[in-house]
């Protein structure tokens, strides 16, 4: 059965669309295309798409080792306090990141209240480092991987555990091989969305890592700092960018989708 | 659906009615954009007292690094008067859309900043090539920066510091919380941003005047401006006696 | 040895208390309504619920304190539970493979399970490839493949499509036979129970009101639930095809004429219910269509406000439903002789091996 929508809900879904394809396609057509060797090697392309993809990775890997047991407990512990706690977890979702990065200041930073300790003891800083870079992304990447993994760990039947557990499998045997498998296409979702998420990360990132090239300057860092010298260089770093996430988003959307 | 439209429409109204009162014929409004170096003596003595002596008068400050703000005024053109950390930029706005009446308004020298305590030992300029010190910078294009490499550059220890830059940070804000935060050994900002008013809790290295780079702050009227009689008159109060006063006890030198 | 439970478990306000005796061997159906509390005894006797208090013995030794993964108990589950993203074969090699079965030994253990108990089967196919009997088959392997002390199959009929049932109760009642330690089948069809098990407990708000054997809980049941449940008139037999498309069913009590959906194969196995409401009583031998017809004594009249359940000793027996007031019409009592009468139509019928269409039938046990 076709059922047929209303013109109004064309027209502003048209909208819709303009409003988000209008500055990619402004950004195409602005692009100094006869300038397009010399504006990747101005603006430092090589450096920082090398960079956001080894951070932006590391990020999604620490969001997922982090953020999965975190969601795991969100779903199934019964503590008091968890709608709280589910709160703080997913607050940067809704934080200017900036915000995060003065947090991280505050906390890991050299003088921070954790960061002094680790600085003076160990001898660890994470400012000014590709650490920094991948901790203040990670910061915000990791609740997306929450909220997906929770969501999924809901959906699935707990009797399937159950099930497990009376077949003879110990509670871990049963994550490896029952749950997880299910919870498969939250995880890829919850996956992509914190790479894509890590991958756009500047405001956390400028303010905890600080901004140098090879080290801490992403794709987004560098196209802020190219922005004035070099706006060509800019746009040719921004295209490169959405080039990366569009592709991402699209290879597995797919997957995602299939399984369930 | 009517109610959303009916709230897209009226909300921006509702907004703008309460905030600025820009629309009603009693205020007229000034848009100023400053050099981020020049936030603290603009928005707490110069813009109060000009209201102050203009009725009706509002100053609206758009702050930033200079070179940021020469490319606002460049692709939309809002700001009545610019006020530069930099000629160059001044040179930028000049060429398009133009400018008229531009003086310098003050001078501004640059100063090493460490955390209080100078945890790496800072006492010169030199010292930043020492290894291990982390030093961060604004990055280069911005005024601030470009005159902290040049005075290294004057220094005969370019190459050596900047094998120590940690970060190239996007004004001299950023640099001095930074700085303030305790996360690098040093940093090089205004004298003005660490001047008594401006009330930054960092140690202050002096760098010799052999070596130091006097930053010279152009002030003008941006061509094409909504109010350029007004930002003519305000350009007039900066480099008057009130002006230079405000401008003299928040660390800045007369212009030459 | 066997199972003996004496718990009493928790869920929220709702409590259980169960004692149950399964003997080696032995299969008990567990039979309760919705709500009786069927999948919190469950629960509790597979460890997913913790016990208030009392104990559960398996095989002379307690196991109440024991983690579910070492309680040894083989569970078939309702709506089968089986893992979606394994293969049927994984499936039923999962509980080797958890307790540290080499790969190779597991897997070829599973096939031959899977073989047995589900031919035809693609044991590389996912659950949800399979039809609702195929997975049941499935699970029924994988509850088997740990080597159980205790057999628990929870409504394994529930979401099998009707036309696969009687193969399914078929195998049930093959591998309980086979299966050497207590069976505990948890059902609410009474005809699984009476069919499949050596004893029903008959389990209500939580307790168990009755158990004996089907036709103890026959002769005298206790509530009007087990009334209910046993009331029904159950026939157990072998089919006869007659000339005109209708088939006799012989069982040991007396035949009855059934009216087969398709042609049946001499000597099939059957059981045969007829709802008591479908038989009417006759003062007289009546005239009229109904190709069943019997002439017996009135045994027994249990009157229930405005049903009265009378039980006629007839070859073979038949208990009839009629309201209390056509019972006080027709002065029916107890020692009177009556004609009791059904359609061939109103018998349900399930064919359990035809010999003609379920080869594989049989290859477990006997």
């Amino acid at each position: 059965m076709r059922s047929r929508t209303p013109l109004p809900l064309w027209i502003l879904a048209a909208i819709g669309v303009a409003f988000v394809s209008l500055p990619l396609l402004a950004l195409l057509i602005r692009a100094p295309w006869s300038d397009l060797g010399t504006a990747f090697t101005g603006a430092g392309a090589g450096t920082a798409l090398r960079l956001s993809i080894v951070v932006s990775l590391a990020a999604t890997v620490l969001s997922m080792v982090l953020g999965v047991p975190l969601a795991w407990v969100l779903a199934r512990s019964t503590m008091p306090g968890r709608s709280v706690l589910r709160a703080i977890v997913v607050l940067p979702i809704v934080m200017p990141p900036v915000v995060g990065g003065l947090g991280l200041l505050a906390a890991l930073g050299r003088g921070g209240v954790v960061g002094r300790w680790l600085h003076e003891t160990a001898g660890i800083q994470l400012t000014f480092t590709i650490w920094g870079a991948i901790v203040a992304t990670t910061f915000v990447s990791m609740p997306l991987v929450v909220l997906a993994t929770e969501s999924g760990l809901r959906s699935i039947d707990r009797r399937y555990e159950g099930a497990a557990a009376a077949l003879g499998a110990g509670p871990r045997y049963a994550i490896r091989r029952v749950v997880l498998p299910m919870l498969g296409p939250s995880l890829a979702a919850g996956a992509v969305l914190a790479w894509a998420r890590a991958l756009g990360e500047f405001g956390a990132t400028i303010t905890f890592a600080g901004n140098l090239a090879g080290r801490t300057q992403t794709l987004p860092l560098a196209v802020y700092e190219a922005r004035l010298t070099d706006p060509g260089g800019a746009i040719f770093l921004s295209l490169i960018l959405i080039a990366m996430s569009i592709g991402v988003l699209v290879a597995m959307r797919d997957r995602i989708t299939q399984g369930h | 659906m009517r109610v959303f439209l009916a709230m897209v429409v009226v909300l921006p109204l509702l907004a703008a009615c309460g905030g600025t009162s820009a629309t009603t014929d009693e205020t007229s409004e000034l848009t100023v954009f400053a050099a981020s170096s020049l936030t603290d003596v603009f928005t707490e003595r110069i813009g109060p007292a000009f209201e102050a002596e203009h009725d009706g008068v509002r100053v609206v400050f758009n702050l930033g690094a200079s070179d940021s703000l020469a490319a606002q005024i460049r692709s939309e053109g809002t700001a009545d008067v610019f006020a530069s950390a930099s000629g160059t930029w001044m040179d930028a706005v000049a060429d398009d859309p133009g400018i008229t009446g531009r003086a310098d308004f003050a001078q501004n020298r640059l100063v090493i900043v460490t955390p209080p305590g100078n945890p790496a030992g800072i006492a010169a300029i030199e010292d930043l090539s020492e290894p291990g010190v982390q030093l961060v910078l604004a990055a280069e294009g911005v005024p601030v920066g470009d005159y902290a490499r040049e005075a290294l550059a004057n220094a005969g220890t370019l190459d050596g510091t900047l094998a120590n830059v940690v970060s190239n940070e996007e004004d001299n804000a950023s640099v001095l919380a930074k700085i303030a935060a305790g996360e690098a050994d040093a940093g090089i900002v205004y004298e003005s941003d660490v001047s008594a008013a401006a009330g930054s809790d960092v140690n202050a290295v002096e760098i010799g005047d052999d070596v130091n780079v006097i930053a010279t702050y152009p002030i003008a009227v941006v061509s094409g401006a909504p109010s350029t009689e007004l930002a003519a008159v305000f350009v007039a109060y900066v480099t008057g006696p009130d002006g230079q006063a405000a401008l003299a006890s928040y660390g800045f030198d007369p212009a030459t | 040895m066997g199972l003996h439970t004496d718990l009493v478990a928790r869920r929220g306000d709702f409590e259980i208390a169960v004692t149950l005796d399964v003997a080696d061997g032995e299969t008990l159906a567990l039979l309760g309504p919705n709500g009786a509390g069927k999948s919190t005894v469950v629960d509790a006797l597979i460890g997913t619920l913790a016990l208030a208090h009392g104990t559960i013995e398996l095989g002379g030794e307690r196991i109440d304190m024991l983690s579910p993964e070492r309680r040894a108990i083989g569970v078939c589950f309702q709506d089968d539970l089986l893992f979606p993203r394994l293969s049927a074969l994984e499936n039923v090699a999962f509980g080797l493979r958890a307790r540290k079965v080499a790969k190779a030994a597991a897997r070829a253990r599973a096939a031959g399970l899977l073989e047995r108990l589900a031919p035809g089967v693609d044991a590389r196919a996912a659950p949800a490839a399979l039809s609702g009997g195929e997975r049941q088959r499935v699970a029924l392997a994988r509850s088997l493949a740990n080597e159980p002390r205790l057999l628990l199959l929870d409504e394994p009929f529930a979401n099998v499509d009707v036309s696969a049932r009687p193969g399914l109760r078929a195998l049930v009642r093959e591998v309980a036979r086979a299966f050497g330690g207590p069976t505990v089948l948890i059902a609410h069809d009474p005809v699984d129970a009476l069919t499949l098990a050596d004893r029903v407990a008959l389990l209500e708000g939580g307790r168990v009101t009755q158990t004996g054997r089907p036709d103890e809980i026959r002769a005298a049941p206790r509530s009007a639930y087990a009334a209910d449940l046993v009331g029904v008139n159950l026939f157990v037999g072998e089919l006869e095809p007659l000339d005109d498309g209708a088939a006799a069913l012989r069982t040991a009590g007396g035949d009855i004429t059934v009216s087969p959906d398709e042609p049946v194969g001499r000597g099939s196995r059957a059981v045969a219910t007829l709802k008591p409401i479908d038989v009417s009583l006759h003062a007289g031998e009546p005239e009229g269509s109904a190709r069943n017809v019997f002439r017996g004594t009135i045994a027994e009249i249990a009157v229930d406000g405005e049903r009265a359940r009378v039980r006629v000793d007839a070859r073979p027996p038949l208990t009839a439903e009629v309201t209390s007031g056509s019972a006080a019409r027709m002065a029916l009592r107890v020692g009177d002789e009556v004609w009791a009468s059904f359609k061939a139509v109103e018998v349900s019928l399930q064919i359990e091996d035809d010999p003609d269409r379920t080869p594989a039938a049989g290859t477990l046990g006997r």
